[in-house]
Order: structure tokens, then sequence, then C-alpha cells
């Protein structure tokens, strides 16, 4: 096994982290066992030919996070939904150039942020943070990198007959998402370690993206639309903190200053229980607000079902590196996709008796 | 040299039982540790006291440890004895660990060496934290060799780290980069050490006939156990959690699959050999010209901590 251990002022490591070192061989590094930000970093060389690649389908599909792309696009599904449901006009063209540039930016946020995790040595101290395609020397940095340019050209590129239509209405979302990126990605921790990064994720995966439906419809948000949109946005918010939760040890080690790493571990569970009763306050209400009841009530006892999972695993966690806690943030992405899946269900029925 | 890191006249003879119980602590075991600093020390021509100093602080640190784990694990039996907390009081066995620690601070704080005295605080603080986390894992089934390791570098690594890097702290002098190997190199030590001593509780390599099975019966999963349940099927780890003898686990497992496991367990370490290796090359090229025979002595150490050869 060959290793090589390059320092950070070597002018060779930056090929070596993005990849383009050598054609044939692949660097991959090795995290440090001791917790200390080294002067060096160390590489484990390996013929590309010798590493077990999955198919390129697979190795995209992890790369752009597809396991959390509900959390993008359920909102904007489930938003087109109900305006469709209410009886206003849907703007074929527009929705579907908004699921497009959604969906290319979901790719790009993500790809960009394993870039940085990787070059900044941040994979290194956590193993499970990104979605380690470089890590595992699937894809060397450089093409990851090349990777965001031409998705995020083409999240621009999709949303530019957006903003030229309604672009009063939607530039300050659009500023909004712009500032919540680069504050996630490049300013270090960024609004992650402010504490802000539940704000973030409330807005741009509940609310905003509930207004920006509405603005294509051409129409006011109701009181309806407000409260999923609130829904989405907090459910989304519980996943972002089991997932914070789940990475507690490693987060304090880094010193990123998550609102879980700072309430601590015991404080957090506290907190994650109130909020796991309150997004499934949340969901319950919304049901009832837009089913009836004989929909509803079945609906409801199936996601409680469900929802004592959560409450069983957040019981068991007694440790911060408990192997439940690998579970939990898994629970709370399905509970987002089976309230999705429900109230997504019940739209396309309501729209299809409609029209009967 | 032959260190003896305890002295009674070191502690107050009006405390009842205290030194009857570090004469008991201290006459047993090997002190690898202290060995490996007096090693260490020489190539670095470090005076005789000064390695005492270090010999009798990581000793202390390590079996106040020792006292404490007994009475946490409830263990009866410590290098083939009665536990300290069984033959004396758990509050003393308690109190005698504590006043370990606190006699190594005075001890450092005498010699005046603040990076070292740091360094030596943060180290206890890791110890005692993985010894916390440690315990909040017994029962925990599904634990991953990466959350174990966490632990490991913790408890066991943070004190080879030490063993390695005092002396160089001692001596003063050294560039960030010799220190961030010296670290890196005792890292790769503690979990050598610690994988050898997982299987070691599965009496793989058991040449000195400890008592095995002893991480399983308290509930908890080591790194080879961990690798074990990894294949097993839930019927099988139910059984698992109840064995009592290590023919049982045979019989469970099949002796040829259990021993086909031993040898994949060995493969997949031979890695953190081949890094600690490449560490070693690394610190040679960094250190200066009369200290480079170190690099000898240490490049035997992961055989004799992995594969226990003398």
């Amino acid at each position: 096994m060959e290793y090589i251990t390059l320092l950070k002022s070597d002018p060779k490591i930056k090929t070596y982290l993005s990849g383009v070192f050598s054609d044939t061989k692949v660097a991959l590094p090795v995290p440090p066992l001791s917790g200390r930000v080294p002067e060096g970093t160390t590489f484990k060389i390996l013929e590309s030919k010798n590493i077990d690649k999955p198919n390129f389908i697979i190795i995209i599909s992890k790369i752009i996070r597809i396991e959390l792309l509900g959390l993008t696009m359920f909102p904007f599904i489930v938003s087109m939904l109900y305006f469709s449901a209410m009886g206003h006009a849907a703007p074929k063209f527009e929705l579907f150039v908004s699921l497009c540039s959604m969906f290319f930016l979901h790719a790009s946020v993500f790809m960009l942020n394993d870039y940085f995790d990787h070059t900044r040595g941040g994979d290194r101290i956590s193993s499970t943070s990104g979605s380690q395609v470089i890590q595992l020397g699937w894809i060397p940095a450089y093409k990851v990198l090349r990777g965001v340019y031409l998705s995020s050209l083409m999240a621009l590129f999709f949303a530019l007959p957006l903003l030229k239509s309604h672009f009063f209405q939607l530039w300050p979302l659009a500023l909004f998402v712009f500032v919540a990126i680069v504050g996630f990605s490049f300013f270090g921790k960024g609004f992650k370690n402010k504490g802000l990064g539940e704000f973030f994720v409330f807005m741009c995966l509940g609310p905003l993206v509930f207004f920006g439906t509405s603005t294509l419809f051409s129409v006011s948000m109701d009181f309806n639309s407000i409260y999923l949109s609130i829904t989405f946005g907090w459910a989304s918010v519980f996943y972002q903190q089991l997932k914070n939760f789940s990475n507690i040890y490693s987060d304090t080690q880094l010193s990123v200053g998550t609102l879980v790493s700072r309430w601590g571990f015991d404080a957090s569970k506290k907190l994650l229980y109130v909020q796991f009763f309150l997004v499934l306050f949340l969901i319950f209400g919304g049901s009832f607000l837009t089913m009836p009841l004989f929909f509803a009530a079945p609906w409801i006892l199936f996601l409680s079902t469900y929802g004592f999972k959560i409450y069983k695993c957040l019981r068991c966690v007694g440790s911060p590196l408990s192997s439940q806690m690998v579970r939990l943030p898994k629970l709370g992405l399905k509970l987002h996709s089976l309230m999705s899946y429900g109230l997504i269900a019940y739209l396309l029925i309501f729209i299809f008796l409609g029209r009967q | 040299m032959n260190i003896s890191v305890y002295d009674k006249r070191d502690f107050p003879p009006y405390l009842p039982k205290l030194n009857a119980l570090y004469g008991d602590l201290f006459s047993g075991g090997k002190g690898f540790r202290s060995k490996l600093i007096e090693r260490v020390s020489g190539h670095l021509k470090i005076d005789k006291k000064q390695i005492h100093l270090m010999a009798q602080t990581i000793e202390f640190i390590h079996n106040a440890s020792l006292l404490h784990d007994d009475l946490i694990d409830r263990s009866h039996l410590r290098r083939s004895k009665p536990a300290a907390w069984l033959k004396y009081t758990p509050e003393y066995a308690v109190l005698a660990g504590d006043y370990l620690l606190a006699r190594v601070m005075v001890n450092l704080s005498r010699h005046g060496n603040l990076e070292l005295l740091q360094y030596t605080s943060e180290m206890i603080s890791d110890l005692l934290e993985g010894e916390w986390i440690q315990d909040s894992l017994i029962k925990d089934w599904g634990v991953n060799q990466t959350q174990l390791d966490q632990v490991h570098k913790l408890k066991t690594a943070s004190l080879f780290k030490w063993c390695i890097r005092s002396p160089f702290i001692c001596k003063g002098g050294y560039s960030k980069q010799v220190h961030d190997e010296l670290e890196e190199l005792g890292c790769l030590l503690g979990l050598l050490f610690q994988r050898s001593d997982d299987l070691l509780d599965y009496g793989i390599r058991n040449y000195e006939n400890k008592a095995v099975l002893g991480d399983l019966k308290s509930g908890y999963v080591n790194s080879f156990g961990c690798f074990l349940i990894k294949t097993m099927t839930p019927s099988q780890v139910t059984q698992f959690k109840k064995i009592i003898q290590i023919e049982d686990l045979h019989e469970l497992l099949g002796k040829e699959v259990f021993d086909k496991k031993v040898a994949e367990f060995d493969e997949s370490n031979k890695q953190y050999i081949e890094l600690y290796k490449h560490h070693l090359q690394i610190l040679l090229n960094v250190l200066p010209e009369h200290e480079k025979s170190l690099i000898l002595d240490l490049e035997k150490l992961s055989d004799v901590l992995y594969w226990r050869k003398a």
C-alpha cells in the first residue's frame, strides 16, 4: 500500500486533493487519527482500476444526495398540487422550469458541500459528512467541481424565464436563497456556526417554496397554504436537527456551533422531543385542514404509528456515539416523505375527482 | 535503567490502607508505558530525573484509570489478584485513583514545564471522556467500528500518544510537524494495541492465559465483537449476547468461520501497521540526525503491540 504525506505549503497538495495528479491513480485522503489539524495531509495512493466503483447512475445519485431530494422537491410538488386543487390555472411551462431549476440547484448545493468538505478537510474529521464519493475514490474532486459549475448554470438557465416573467416578486426569494447557499458553503462553518442554520432551512424548504409557487400561479397564499408551508419548513428543520444531533460528537470536536452542539446532548434531546411533538401536531393539523375526515383519520393513525418509532429511537439514544444515532435522521427524513406522499396522494385524488 | 515508579515515601503514611492498596497495585503490571518513555527519552538524551517523572506520571495515570475502571465494570480480578475495590472498599478505590491523579498534578507543576502540564491535563480529560462514552455504550449491540474507534482514540490512544510525545515536550524545540507525526504514531499504536486487546478477549494470541470474554459479559461490544456481529443473523446475535464460554462462540459460528473472521480482522488491521510505518518514515525525515536511531526502536512496536511478539 502506498502512502504519501504532503505539507499544506507543498504546491503538489492541491493536485492530490483535486485528483489531477495522475491519470491512472487515485489519492484518497487518510483521516488523521489524532484529532489535531496536522501540517500535512496523508493520502493513500491506489490504482484507479482497483477501486470498486458502482455504476455511473448510482454514483450520480449518491453525489447529488438523491435521498434528500424530497426535502427540496416535495414542498414544491405539494404546493403546485394544492394551488391546482384550489381551481387555479397551472402555468405548465413555468412549473416545469421551476422543477428543473430546483433539481439542479439541489444537486449543485450538495456537490459544492462535498467539494468544500474535501478540500478543507472536514470530511476527514467527520466520516459521516457528505456523500463520501470523493473519499471512496469514485469521482475525483475536480470533476465534482465541474459538476457544480454545470448544475449551477443549468439551475440559472431554467430560472431565467421565471425571473424574466416574475422579476419583482421573485428576486427577493432568489437573493435569499443565494445568501443561504453562500452563507452555508463559503464562509467557513458559516450560518451553521452562528445557529442560523435552522432559520434558513425553515424558510428555504417551506414558506419560500410555497410563496414562489403561488407567484407562478399568480395567486396569494391563503391560510391553508401558509399552514402547509410552515409544516414543511418545520419538518425539514426537525430532520436537520436530528442530523446535527447524530453528529453532535464530531461537530463539537470541530467547534461547529449548531444549536444542538451548543445546547449539548441532554438539552438537545429534550429539544428533539418537543420538536417531534410539534411536527406531528403540525402534520395532523395540516391533514385535517386539507383532507376529509375519512381520509385524514387513517392517515394520521398510520403516521402516529410511524412517529412512535422515532420517539422510541430517541429514547434509546443514551450516548453521542450510540448506534441509534445513525437511524435518527433517516427516520426524520422518512416522516417528511410519508407526510408528503399522503398529501400528494390526496391532492391528486382531489384534482382527478374534480375533473370528473 | 529500571524505573520503579512507586515509592511509599511519596504518600502520606497516616492515610489507612492507602500504601497497602498502592503496594498491591504497583507490584503487578509490565510497566510497558514507562518502558516506552524510557526508550524514547534515551534517544533524546533526557536526564534521569525527567525520565523518572514522566514514567511515574504515565503509570500513575494508567493505574488510576484501572482502579476506576475495575469499579465501573465491577471486575473482580486485576492482574490475577482481587481488584482494589473488592479487597478494600469502592470508596477507597475511587479516592486512591483520584489521589494518584492529584499527585501527578503536584509533581508536574513542581517540575514547571507548563506545556507538559497542559498536555497531561488534556490527556487525562480525554481518558475520562473515553471512559464516560464507553460506559454509555454498554448493551449497545449495534455500535459500529467508527464509533468504537472514537472511544479508543480517547481511552487508549491518548496514553500512547503521551508516551511518545512527552519526552519531546520535555526537551522542547521541535516543530509542529514533528509533534503532528508523534501524535499520529501514538494514535496508531494505541489503536493497534486496543484491537489486539480486543482479540485477546476472544482468546486470540492469549499467551498469558488471561480471563476471556470480559467485555462481552459486561455487555460491551469491543472492536472484534463488532466485526463478528456485522455478518451475524439476528438470531445469532441474540445467542451471542448470552455466551459465557469461548467454546460456545466457536459452536455458534463454527470454528472454521471463527478462524476465518480472525484472519479477516487481522488483514483489515494491517493497513494501520502500514500507515504507522509510513508516519515513521516521515518522522525519520524531520528528526535531527543524532535522534534518528529512535526510529529503529519505534519500528518494532507495531508488531509487539498487535501481534504480541516479544
